[in-house]
């Protein structure tokens, strides 16, 4: 798992989300890309994380300020030599 | 660049903060994206100015190959780079670990990070209580 992966499932568990309800939560702020099996590869490496996520991430999981710092850098220098397969 | 260079409380410049006050457009209309401003500022701070001194800069330093007009893409918004861009970006520049946060808070929201808000985090993070 990359670093961006590490630190969103922290941040997912500490809302008590998984995958599927991370889905439902961004789907709710307007971002239909998201299915599970995607936001699975984006955790992995497997797939560049889309560039509009990081901004869903932080409405739908409601990040505080420190939060969204930490999500910027893991997304910017954490995703270790993902995007071998560019989702968009 | 040589010289020093004072830097303020949250570790921006004021090189910087008066460079990103007047750069970041081509001297035509259209304005660089906010990412674009702060890779402008930040290169112009280590006396590299322009999209196509930029692309040199990083094939130089740091075997980096992106053109001038690929560059030139970049900083108008026009195309978003990759996320190596960006790391490699930061090393063959140099960045501090405040100017790495910055890029990253622009490239991941694509706007400028609060540093009203981050000077008052630290602050709280420093306060002592009175009566100890």
């Amino acid at each position: 798992m990359t670093q961006f992966g590490l630190l969103l499932t922290e941040l997912m568990d500490a809302r008590g989300l998984d995958v599927v309800a991370l889905s439902a939560a961004l789907a709710q702020q307007g971002y239909e890309d998201a299915n599970e099996e995607t936001l699975v590869s984006y955790l992995l490496g497997e797939l560049e994380v889309d560039a509009r996520l990081p901004r869903f991430l932080a409405q739908a999981l409601k990040l505080s300020f420190e939060e969204k710092k930490a999500l910027a850098m893991a997304y910017t220098y954490g995703q270790d030599g993902a995007g071998a397969i560019s989702s968009k | 660049m040589a010289g020093f260079v004072l830097r303020t409380q949250n570790g921006q410049s004021r090189h910087t903060r008066r460079l990103l006050a007047r750069v970041g457009t081509n001297g035509k209309s259209k304005p660089y994206s906010e990412l674009g401003k702060l890779l402008d500022a930040m290169a112009r701070e280590r006396d590299v100015r322009g999209p196509y001194n930029i692309a040199h800069h990083l094939e130089e330093v740091a075997g980096y190959q992106v053109s001038g007009q690929g560059m030139s893409k970049y900083m108008y918004g026009e195309t978003l780079p990759k996320p190596k861009f960006i790391e490699t970006f930061a090393e063959a520049f140099e960045l501090t670990a405040q100017e790495r946060v910055e890029l990253a808070w622009a490239y991941a929201y694509g706007s400028r990070l609060d540093l009203a808000h981050e000077r008052s985090q630290v602050r709280d993070s420093l306060f002592i209580p009175q009566d100890l």
